[in-house]
């Protein structure tokens, strides 16, 4: 374990291999919330996910570039409501990507709501289809309550995964509809007061001999953020335990789900080129999973069941309306 | 009818201008009169006043007032605002509102002007007496006129705070001026012309004035009070026109998308608290607000909210059942099912055979019903011994079973939405399920073997069951417990149910009425009434007797 002190200069150390692109500083400045995101050769998924946090109301898109080579650069110029940095660095050493988003967050997020999210992954929380972030963020404000806590949801669609396709503009939803209706494991750590969520059909169908290693499935993606805040592991917990479970005992507060499309055709491409580069958490265990179980179906009549909007996942128990009327 | 509708307001130029675009106030019969917080530049107010709508009557009060909340300054900021719309030669109202930047109207102009001249001359606003019923939710309510105030909670907090106890030990009681009867109440009122001149007159005095100004959150009592002074009781309707809600911590109900319907349950014209990010909702109002009503049944429950925001918060904060299962509990123990709220059945009995064949033929009457094996074998997950998965439960669950049993529970219990789960156990075996069941309030536990069966052959037939290798030690206890005056170690819940010690509902199958409330308790006891004691038990306790001494002998046997 690093002392704090080690973190914040690895992540000062991390902050040199960000180059700015295209930073529009002023509009940043002005935005009411910004979402921090970082990408790899995310051309085919980049505009479906802007759109879905564009009809949310993100004010303002902050993309890290690792080393694309598939024009997401070009792309991201071209729009009007985003700033993009290159990080030119180890994702690994960088804590998987972590420390760049901690270096943005920290250098523009103080005193802003932020969401903090990768590409394959869609926000949605209670009464989303007609109230925008700001009406949720509002009803945060005024319970008090820092931080939205997430459970994510691993989505899927009826084919075996290569016939699954993602194409560029495609809404994922549309081609990856289903998820585990049941299959959620959670733990409680006493000490960072938070909660270990893993299942879903990541467990059923990859990790069903070892669920202790199955991938967690908790995330806190949107904070009000504050100086000396940061993610510790991925976006699953905050150096601030306050803020990683707030629907903790408080029945009146809110949580949302992060629906993950990561379940598409894209994946056996990205398992092989991870098992070269070697860039991610634990060894790319959950790659070589991936790859080892090979063109599956994730599809089950028993357990699968269709998204069916907001009130659906509150009525599962997925996520809570607390007393958001 | 003419209407002087006086708004307070402080919000941004954009918001208010898109309130004042309602098609409410495109209306000769309503002027709007504007009081913006000082605090904001003349810049701010010249923009607002460049955005009002064509057609719009309006004036601005210049004389602007910086206000604070919980201080004098909202009181005087009306005062102005009265004074403004009765001075105006251009426009002789009969009816005065006052309503907030955050307020819409909610009912066309012709509704309301229906509801004032059926009402004829009331004035509408609360005010309620203290010393007959409590009106502040939490927090100073006498205190806030006996004591002085010099003070902005806000902005001096902790000496607010301290001058406040002060003077509670001090027993400090100021004097209320001329045998004013203060009443509390929302300060959004609609008065009659007379009694707004009236109430105007007097928050001229200086005594009155200095009075107020001395108090704390003087806008719930000022006017309140004068307008009990200035009108016969009779003539004061004692509720506003305004509907908003608070919750148990009186954090205002926010409007958002979605509660248009809602919205117009509310037997009121004006709403309180319209999120400014509400788009669909403020154009769903307007809609509304172009066509005349014709419904104005509302107007006999006028003043009185309809009970379904008070419920919803009750259910919300109360029932474990509307929060979200991940993230609800810590406890350890139960895991989730800590704020699991539905029953289920438990299934146990001596011979585990004949309790997988009363699954069997319940799961035979229908299919996908939640009708399960012994799900909580230590060894192995078999869900239903006849078919490889059954609804979706899977024999390679075991180890996620175990890495959070309690969330494997509340799965099993919630896995289909109308029926109630039932499941084997094993009486006999530890388990986490087998303690965890005892003391849930929710759990039925059910014993199914045929009434009045003997301790020899109740012994004898869990004895048939058992592999020896895999549970020598449990074959030994039972073998040693049959003899002696002791409970057999399938006895578990019976036990529990003589000494009292347990929090779940222990009955017997074949004494559960063959019309039973539960369906899946009648399913489970109508298939008990077709099983055949004798193909699982010895006929008489002298034939197990016989058959457990021909096992073979053990020092206890004879």
């Amino acid at each position: 374990m690093l002392s704090d002190r080690a973190v914040e200069r690895r992540i000062a150390r991390h902050r040199q291999q960000l180059q700015p692109r295209k930073v529009r500083a002023g509009v940043i400045a002005d935005a009411w919330s910004l979402l921090v995101c970082c990408a790899r050769n995310e051309m085919t998924r980049m505009p479906s996910f802007l759109d879905h946090y564009r009809q949310l109301g993100v004010g303002h898109f902050l993309v890290l570039d690792n080393q694309s080579e598939d024009g997401l650069q070009d792309y991201l110029a071209q729009q009007p409501d985003c700033s993009s940095w290159v990080a030119n660095g180890s994702y690994k050493a960088s804590n998987f990507g972590m420390d760049w988003c901690n270096s943005l967050l920290a250098q523009y997020g103080v005193g802003k709501w932020c969401i903090t999210v990768d590409p394959d992954e869609f926000l949605v929380y209670p009464h989303c289809e007609r109230r925008g972030l700001r009406s949720l963020t509002d009803r945060m404000d005024a319970i008090g309550q820092p931080s939205l806590f997430t459970v994510m949801i691993d989505a899927y669609g009826e084919a075996p995964l290569s016939q699954n396709r993602l194409a560029s503009g495609v809404d994922p939803f549309h081609i990856c509809p289903w998820f585990d209706r049941f299959n959620l494991t959670q733990r409680f750590d006493p000490e960072t007061q938070s909660f270990w969520v893993q299942g879903g059909v990541r467990m059923r169908r990859f990790f069903a001999d070892r669920p202790q290693q199955a991938p967690a499935l908790n995330k806190v993606p949107l904070v009000r953020w504050r100086d000396g805040l940061r993610y510790v592991s991925s976006m699953h917990h905050l150096n601030n335990p306050a803020l990683n479970c707030t629907v903790l005992d408080r029945p009146e507060a809110v949580s949302g789900a992060l629906f993950h499309f990561k379940y598409v055709n894209l994946l056996q491409q990205k398992a092989t080129e991870e098992m070269v580069r070697g860039e991610h958490y634990a060894g790319s265990v959950e790659y070589k999973a991936y790859l080892e179980a090979g063109d599956v179906v994730l599809f089950d009549p028993d357990i699968s069941i269709k998204y069916g909007g907001s009130q659906q996942l509150v009525r599962l128990g997925f996520m809570q309306a607390g007393s958001w009327l | 009818m003419k209407l002087a509708v006086l708004l307070l307001c402080h919000e941004d130029v954009v918001d208010l201008a898109a309130r004042l675009a309602s098609p409410f106030f495109a209306n000769d019969d309503v002027k709007i009169y504007v009081h913006y917080d000082a605090r904001r530049s003349v810049h701010v107010v010249d923009a607002l006043k460049a955005a009002v709508p064509p057609g719009v009557r309006h004036a601005f009060v210049e004389d602007r007032v910086a206000c604070g909340w919980g201080d004098f300054t909202l009181v005087e900021a009306t005062h102005r605002l009265i004074r403004l719309a009765l001075a105006d030669p251009s426009f002789a109202p009969d009816y005065l509102a006052l309503i907030s930047g955050s307020c819409v109207p909610i009912r066309p102009w012709s509704s309301l002007r229906e509801f004032l001249q059926r009402r004829n001359g009331l004035d509408f606003i609360q005010a309620v007496d203290i010393r007959q019923r409590k009106w502040v939710k939490g927090g100073l309510e006498d205190e806030r006129f006996k004591y002085y105030f010099p003070l902005n909670f806000k902005r001096n907090r902790a000496w607010f705070d301290r001058l406040t106890n002060l003077q509670r030990w001090l027993r400090v009681r100021r004097q209320v001026p001329d045998g004013l009867n203060i009443r509390f109440g929302s300060q959004w009122f609609c008065l009659t012309r007379d009694t707004a001149a009236a109430v105007s007159a007097r928050l001229a005095e200086p005594a009155l004035r200095k009075f107020f100004a001395q108090s704390w959150i003087p806008d719930e009592f000022a006017i309140q009070s004068l307008v009990v002074q200035a009108q016969r009781p009779e003539r004061i309707a004692g509720h506003t026109l305004t509907y908003y809600e608070f919750d148990d911590q009186g954090r205002p109900l926010v409007l958002e998308n979605g509660h248009y319907e809602h919205l117009l349950d509310q037997p009121f014209f004006f709403a309180r608290k319209v999120s400014p990010h509400a788009a669909l909702l403020r154009q769903q109002i307007d809609n509304h607000l172009r066509e005349p009503e014709l419904d104005l049944s509302y107007f006999s429950r006028a003043g009185s909210p309809t009970s379904r925001y008070q419920r919803f918060l009750v259910q919300a904060l109360s029932l474990p059942a509307t929060r979200a299962r991940v993230g609800a509990s810590r406890e350890k123990w139960s895991g989730v099912m800590h704020v699991n709220q539905r029953r289920y059945c438990v299934i146990h009995g001596a011979s585990r055979r004949f309790a997988l064949e009363l699954m069997r033929r319940v799961r035979s009457t229908s299919s996908r019903h939640p009708a399960l094996d012994f799900v909580f074998d230590p060894l192995r997950f078999v869900p239903a011994a006849e078919s490889a998965t059954w609804l979706g439960l899977q024999g390679g669950m075991r180890l996620r079973r175990d890495h959070d049993p309690g969330g494997f529970l509340y799965e099993l219990v919630n896995i289909d939405d109308e029926r109630s789960t039932a499941f084997c156990i094993d009486a006999a075996t530890e388990s986490w399920a087998r303690d965890f069941v005892l003391w849930d309030s929710n759990a039925t536990v059910l014993c199914c073997e045929p009434l009045g069966l003997g301790k020899y052959q109740r012994a004898e037939a869990a004895l048939r069951d058992m592999c020896v290798h895999e549970e020598g030690a449990l074959y030994e206890a039972t073998l040693r417990a049959v003899p002696q005056p002791a409970w057999l170690p399938q006895d578990f819940y019976d036990q529990a149910a003589r000494e009292r010690k347990h929090g779940c509902q222990i009955v017997r199958l074949g004494e559960v009425p063959v019309d039973a409330p539960d369906p899946t308790l009648r399913v489970l006891r109508a298939a008990w009434s077709t099983m055949s004691a004798g193909d699982y038990f010895a006929e008489s306790e002298d034939q197990a007797r016989r058959r457990i001494h021909d096992l073979g002998p053990t020092q206890d046997m004879r």
